[in-house]
């Protein structure tokens, strides 16, 4: 087997045009990586090591977007000030994933292109309209949207010799309220049953702009037309009924013969609670900033 | 492949297979038996160890990733033959039955410390949530760790 720890992007493309397809790998924090692999002969021909490439674990912001490297770690993204200034529902998307020991070696690439439905970082990357950053073996950059870079049926849409290096977000406009909720088996180290994104921005007391994702319903979490029941509504706990109503409505729509939609169908009202908490809680700090 | 990566504070260097899980080779090239495997995918912490002052599962990094980088397991705790403040306050308050997860609780609890060397008891119960103790010691571990934490700020070094 060979082991490959390019260094520059260049080295990556090389990499990838020479060695991709079956039995070429690659990995990063090798949170899920290896766990596949439990049990199982060992089939790699090739491993592609993503952590050495130093511009690909870095955040920065230019040109009014956000870029997040691909090999970020969960723990590197919960803290930067501008993952925490601009996308709180990233921050506690990133700081619900496994324990401290996944979150300090699993990264955002990796969450996003293992493509799990229950993955916690697509859909908050959905609602904050963000871009993968995919480079070819051929040295091309291309920047999918979120929706085009997984397949509905939870496959990541890349090429074999294509690599996603980094996620472009916008930055939010005044306003932008952003939150993440989500249910599992327990409060920390849990898989999420069902989760909740959302981004809206609040003008003149309504919100606008509404853009809400279900998680780990269907096999790849989706942008929500239960938007609606918010949409130019002024932000209150007086929502729930018809924000439950319509989420109900459409887990059940959307998974009729699975038979976790009896659960996630009601399961989806706590959610739907926590999340106008999470939301009214930043609109008074967003209120009371001078 | 040649790995050169610094083990409880000394330089290492060893021809290491890079798909070999860091704690096959701690265990078996290394024989610091410290680290313990369970469950294998990273949901029972007991093989827990710091990778550059951060606390990682040793079952899922892979030897090849190792190269230029710190791991300080449980056995790199002790210094001149004394328990670290962390492994006595365990001993002291009784947070330790039959033994198996303590390293990694250790580990999780120094590599908390690091970071944050005045935790809440909530701080202390979430950086610990990924480290399973069958015994059911957990209020005796949550209170050796804020002892420990308290201990360390009183002589100034977390």
């Amino acid at each position: 087997m060979n082991f490959f720890q390019p260094t520059t992007l260049p080295q990556l493309a090389q990499c990838l045009a020479e060695q991709a397809g079956p039995g070429c790998h690659l990995i990063a924090g090798c949170t899920d990586f290896l766990p596949q692999r439990n049990g199982t002969p060992w089939d790699a021909r090739a491993l592609i090591s993503l952590v050495n490439l130093a511009e690909l674990g870095q955040i920065r912001q230019e040109n009014g977007l956000v870029s997040l490297g691909a090999t970020c770690t969960h723990t590197q993204v919960e803290g930067h000030p501008l993952v925490r200034q601009y996308f709180p529902a990233l921050a506690q998307a990133c700081g619900s994933v496994g324990s401290t020991q996944i979150r300090n070696r699993g990264t955002v690439g990796g969450n996003v292109g293992n493509a799990s439905p229950a993955g916690d970082l697509y859909p908050v990357l959905l609602v904050l309209g963000a871009r993968g950053v995919v480079l070819s073996g051929n040295q091309a950059v291309r920047r999918l949207p979120m929706e085009q870079l997984v397949l509905p049926q939870g496959a990541l849409a890349l090429e074999p010799d294509e690599a996603i290096i980094a996620f472009e977000l916008p930055v939010p406009s005044p306003g932008n309220l952003n939150a993440f909720v989500k249910l599992g088996e327990r409060t920390h180290v849990t898989i999420a049953k069902i989760s909740l994104s959302a981004s809206l921005t609040l003008h003149e007391g309504r919100m606008e702009q509404v853009r809400l994702a279900l998680g780990a319903v269907a096999r790849r979490a989706f942008l929500s037309s239960s938007s609606s029941a918010l949409e130019g509504k002024s932000l209150s706990k007086a929502l729930l009924p018809e924000l439950f109503d319509a989420l109900s409505r459409e887990v059940a729509a959307s998974i009729p013969d699975r038979p976790s939609m009896p659960y996630k169908r009601q399961a989806v009202r706590g959610l739907a609670d926590d999340l106008l908490s999470a939301l009214l809680h930043q609109a008074r700090d967003v209120s009371q900033q001078p | 492949m040649i790995i050169n990566f610094v083990l409880n504070g000394r330089p290492v260097s060893r021809d290491l297979l890079p798909q070999r899980r860091l704690i096959d080779v701690l265990r078996e090239d290394f024989c610091l038996t410290g680290a313990k495997e369970s469950c294998g995918e990273g949901e029972c912490g007991a093989c827990t160890v710091l990778l550059d002052g951060r606390a990682v599962h040793s079952c899922l990094v892979l030897a090849g990733q190792l190269e230029g980088h710190a791991v300080t397991t449980i056995e790199g705790m002790a210094e001149n033959g004394e328990l670290d403040v962390i492994q006595n306050a365990f001993v002291e308050h009784v947070a330790i039955q039959c033994g198996f997860c303590t390293p990694g609780m250790i580990m999780s609890a120094k590599g908390l410390l690091l970071q944050n060397p005045d935790p809440s008891e909530e701080e202390i119960r979430i950086a610990l949530s990924g480290n399973i103790c069958r015994c059911s010691g957990y209020a005796q571990i949550v209170a050796a760790v804020q002892d420990a934490a308290k201990r360390l700020r009183e002589v100034g070094k977390a």
